[in-house]
């Protein structure tokens, strides 16, 4: 019986499974996205935002303001830890939808279009593994943005300004301490939403190609998604919009913080997130790979 | 490529309808419970509300109030600044978080896009926060609660130009409308709601007249602490609310006493003003309007529903970049003229108002014509 | 010959399905009615593919024909129209991931990330395969390499590679595992002809050691030396298959005669049994039939019939191929 025969060449070993063996694959993906020069790029640019930010901030505080000035810029000029929330809002409207939608975009598409998708499943890496371990990268990617923001900008802002104690919009004071562990819960809140966004944009990298295809489209639906939300005639769609609760980590700056926000706000990126990974699934596995 | 799909390729996409549905029914679900839950309370009459709401205890409380707008204004983008302007209160839905010790310290927090408002009474008088200018104001004569728990007399004494910060809590829209009781006025009560989760009676004010475009005025009030939980004004003929004030969550243990602590953060421009005023919101207001120099007090021309305000606009000593703001927005309004004079009309579904071009204005719950009436009077 | 005619015969020949079902694994590719529709085109028609297991089974057919289609259809990339498979006796795609471990393919030329050297991009593929094992990883990825002859360029980016190189790295991918199956479309595309003769050498150790091979090809000349057996594929529709000598058996030999006799020699000819005996000027045709060479030479040497040729031709792959899917150069569309 020939099924049961190996090839001299290499013994077979069939003895490790499960979650170590995604582990392998994944840890090889992050290899992947981290190594590509574009996406380092990407996270230099998100990272320098905030120091231009910072640094524009220092060389303006001092001059006369016109009137109405943007109430952050007292708030960073009072406390460095401020910027690294600025930041985290400023990026928000376009840095980080762009750098999530490229890693995103780029997951299926970008490996149709280099061939490379034929050969990781007839290796075979199993559709849905391959799209888990897609995820999974996005989600790294995610994280890996919004900390390294976070970090940089705080880090930036506090030699820029100094700290200490936080005034939060309420009024009230709050300690360093409890300061920088809201600004960690915004930044993975932020990271929540825009793996929410990179489901979006891996369910769009299975629909071509093209993975500039890809990127561009979740960008027109982000760009879009912030329009409606700026329309208050629509008021019954905003909760609906993955974007309408991305800014509500502002809330924590609250005496006492409020979560409502964030909650709703996470509520919808799991719902996003499930919708479109059940639809890139849907889409991925019974996909015809002629590239 | 899974075998059982291998075939019917389309069976796949259940997965993601499914999901979706179930994520659409959710939140419908969410949004709607407990809406049937049942309320059966004591029958009581309109009179015996209206006593129960005259007598009810001071409690303390903390809870979220939402007011939502619906006169008919274009919603203007909210510009991320200050959640207390008299403009942008009048569409769209505000949010306020209250906080009341059942006594003297009380603490109001208007939420707005990333900015706040904080009232803030206790022991050391009266602070005014507002994050979007870093600004205190600090009345030091202890006016208590009195501002907040506004059922009282307070509403009685003030004018009717205050109207939409008055009715930004549910009591100070009842004190108000309790105001207009009067023989012009029938008081029903309706089937009981639940509020905030809680059993409420329902309130039914509706005007005799019909030169008046407010339809009713129904009132919710808990069944246990008698006090309004929700108001909501309707416009003649209109089936959904004009406006709605009331609470979207509430609950009557006594918040801890730092809440009502208030030290001005550093670099906050704190102001103290000499003269005793009454009323914060006054204070913020005239502050606002740069003095109350040249205001010619203004009067009521008409009774009780009907009634029309009629006055000048302060003059500016120096107009500043709200002011020409509010000036751009008056340019928005259509241009009416008659004998009266020559001006702009605010048609709203629940009032009007008329500013005329040599600083004239009338505004009340009535049709426009009742306001050119009152402003040829003049 | 009618293309269907050769069709027939072979599948009720050796190939049979009774026989290949009664034998369970004898087939390490078996397909039936695999058809494959893009749009209006049926790019594969319902063909019935059938790789005996230890052969090296050579894929033909023109461009366009559908080899490539049918061999992502084998590997599960693209889901058939209709028919099903079984790959090393695995009904597909229900045990895809048990049969595909057990087969190294190289699909349409070689594809990996520019970025990545030869060594990063295998072992990128190693880990992507959820049952090889972590520990041997290194080594089996270096031991490809070499088999391929690629250690010297291990480290160098993808994007420097030569196409020689590139190929012999998709080749190597394939061997990255011990396989019971190669799958290899056109693996001598763009090969020198050193990397054509180790290809060809690779191909006939690794069937030494037992592995099935389907590898499609345009090159007859390498096919031909390699190859068990054959299968023709003509516009979607497979008009051939079986083991080489079958095939060729098919055609119809032909003896020539060159004398100075001719009309004499047709005449012996035609008397000894040879069928549709012609001559013109001093050549003689005809087709031997089952009578023996020997025979028939000896016939002509007793007429006393002077001989300066006497050749029996057996028609080469090329010769068949051209039959089966006629000498027209346009690809169809
Ligand atoms: N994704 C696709 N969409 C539409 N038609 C396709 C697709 N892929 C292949 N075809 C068509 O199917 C037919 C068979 O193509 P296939 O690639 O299988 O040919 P082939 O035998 O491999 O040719 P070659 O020898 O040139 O590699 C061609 O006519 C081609 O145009
Ligand atoms: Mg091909």
């Amino acid at each position: 019986m020939t099924t049961t025969r190996s090839s001299p060449l290499v013994p077979r070993s069939d003895t490790s499974r499960g979650a170590r063996k995604v582990g392998r694959f994944f840890l090889s993906e992050l290899g992947l996205i981290m190594g590509r020069r574009r996406n380092q790029a990407g996270l230099l640019v998100l990272a320098a935002m905030p120091v231009i930010l910072g640094v524009a901030v220092r060389l303006t505080e001092s001059n006369p303001r016109g009137d109405g000035p943007p109430s952050f810029v007292d708030d960073i000029v009072g406390n460095g830890v401020f910027l690294a929330f600025a930041a985290l809002t400023f990026e928000l409207t376009l840095f980080f939808p762009l750098a999530i939608a490229m890693v995103s975009g780029d997951a299926i598409a970008g490996e149709a279009h280099s061939g490379t998708l034929r050969y990781l499943l007839t290796v075979p890496a199993g559709r849905t593994r391959v799209l888990i371990v897609k995820y999974l990268g996005i989600v790294a990617g995610s994280f890996i943005a919004a900390l390294t923001v976070t970090v940089v900008s705080a880090l930036v802002g506090i030699l820029l300004f100094g700290t200490g104690p936080l005034t939060t919009l309420s009024g009230d004071q709050i300690s360093l301490g409890t300061g920088l562990w809201r600004l960690l819960i915004s930044a993975l809140y932020v990271a929540v939403g825009l793996c929410a966004l990179g489901a979006l944009g891996l369910f769009v990298s299975t629909l071509t190609e093209q993975p500039i295809a890809a990127t561009v489209a979740v960008m027109i639906v982000t760009a879009t998604m912030w329009v409606l939300d700026a329309i208050p005639q629509i008021a019954w769609l905003h909760p609906w919009l993955l974007v309408h609760h991305w800014t509500d980590f502002a809330e924590l700056m609250r005496n006492p913080p409020d979560f409502s926000g964030i909650g709703d706000g996470l509520l919808v990126a799991v719902g996003y997130a499930v919708v479109c990974l059940l639809a890139a699934w849907a889409r991925f596995d019974g996909k015809d790979i002629t590239s | 490529m899974n075998a059982p799909y291998s075939r019917r390729p389309w069976l796949r996409w259940a997965a993601p309808g499914a999901a979706l549905a179930v994520i659409i029914a959710g939140s419908q679900a969410a949004a709607h419970w407990p809406a049937d839950a049942a309320t059966n309370l004591p029958p009581r009459t309109a009179a015996q509300l209206l006593t129960d709401v005259q007598r009810a205890q001071p409690t303390a409380l903390s809870g979220t109030v939402t007011a939502k707008m619906s006169l008919g204004l274009p919603d203007l983008p909210t510009s991320g600044g200050n959640p207390t302007d008299p403009l942008t209160l009048l569409s769209g839905t505000h949010q306020a978080k209250v906080w009341y010790d059942g006594d003297r310290q009380a603490r109001v927090a208007v939420l707005g896009d990333s900015a706040e408002t904080d009232i803030v009474s206790n022991d050391k008088g009266l602070w005014v926060w507002q994050s979007a200018d870093r600004s205190v104001l600090h009345v030091a004569e202890p006016s208590g609660a009195k501002g907040f728990n506004a059922y009282g007399d307070h509403a009685r004494s003030d004018d009717r130009a205050r109207l939409p910060e008055q009715l930004s809590t549910p009591e100070g829209v009842a004190a108000w409308a309790l105001k207009m009781l009067d023989p012009t006025t029938s008081v029903t009560t309706t089937s009981n709601d639940r509020v905030a989760g809680r059993a409420a009676y329902e309130l039914v004010l509706a005007p005799k007249t019909s030169n008046t475009k407010i339809g009713s005025i129904r009132i919710a009030i808990d069944a246990d602490h008698h006090i309004p939980l929700r108001a909501q004004v309707f416009a003649r003929g209109a089936n959904k609310p004009a406006v709605n004030v009331g609470f979207s969550s509430i609950s009557f243990t006594k918040p801890s006493a730092s809440r009502f602590d208030f030290t001005p953060p550093p670099g906050a421009k704190v102001t103290t003003p000499k003269k005793a005023l009454h009323a914060a919101p006054k204070a913020v207001r005239h502050d606002r309007l740069g003095g109350t120099a040249n205001t010619e007090l203004p009067r009521v021309v008409g009774k009780a529903w009907s009634s029309v305000l009629v006055g000048k606009v302060p003059t500016k000593p120096a107009a500043n970049t709200k002011d020409r703001s509010l000036q751009d927005a008056l340019k928005l309004l259509p241009e009416v003229s008659g004998s009266w004079g020559h001006g702009r009309l605010l048609d709203t579904a629940l009032f009007s108002a008329v500013i005329t071009d040599d600083g004239h204005f009338a505004v009340g719950a009535v049709q426009p014509a009742t306001l050119y009436a009152a402003l040829g009077r003049n | 010959m009618p293309p269907s005619a050769a069709t027939d015969e072979f599948t009720d020949g050796a190939g049979d399905r009774l026989v290949g079902a009664a034998l369970g694994s004898a087939l390490a590719i078996e397909t039936r009615g695999l058809t494959k529709v893009f749009g209006a085109q049926r790019a594969v028609d319902g063909i019935d593919l059938q790789v005996p297991t230890g052969s090296v089974y050579g894929f033909l057919g023109p461009n366009g024909s559908g080899k490539t289609t049918t061999i992502r259809m084998l590997l599960g990339l693209v889901s058939p129209t209709d028919g099903d498979h079984e790959i090393l006796g695995h009904p597909m795609p229900q045990e895809l991931t048990t049969a595909l471990h057990r087969v190294g393919s190289l699909i349409e030329g070689p594809a990996f990330h520019s970025h990545l050297s030869g060594l990063a991009n295998l072992r990128r593929l190693d880990a992507a395969d959820a049952r090889s094992d972590a520990s041997s990883s290194e080594r089996r990825v270096h031991e490809a390499l070499d088999r391929v002859g690629l250690k010297p360029a291990a480290n160098k980016r993808f994007r420097t590679y030569s196409l020689g190189m590139k190929q012999r790295l998709a080749i190597a991918a394939a061997l990255l595992a011990p396989r019971d199956l190669l799958v290899l479309d056109e693996p001598t595309n763009g090969l020198d002809p050193q990397g054509t003769r180790e290809v060809r050498h690779l191909v006939s150790t690794l069937a030494a050691e037992g592995i099935t091979v389907l590898i499609s090809s345009h090159l007859l000349g390498e096919i031909q030396q390699i190859c068990s057996h054959v299968g023709v594929m003509r516009a979607g529709q497979l008009v051939a298959q079986g083991s080489i000598e079958e095939l060729r058996a098919t055609q119809t030999a032909q003896l020539v005669v060159h004398t100075p006799d001719p009309r004499l020699a047709a005449e012996v000819l035609t008397r000894v049994g040879v069928a549709a005996v012609r001559y013109e000027d001093e050549v003689v045709t005809g087709e031997p039939g089952a009578e023996p060479p020997e025979r028939i030479s000896a016939a002509l040497a007793d007429a006393g019939i002077r001989l300066r040729r006497f050749a029996i031709d057996r028609p080469s792959l090329e010769d068949l191929y051209v039959s089966l899917t006629g000498e027209g150069f346009e690809v169809r569309s």
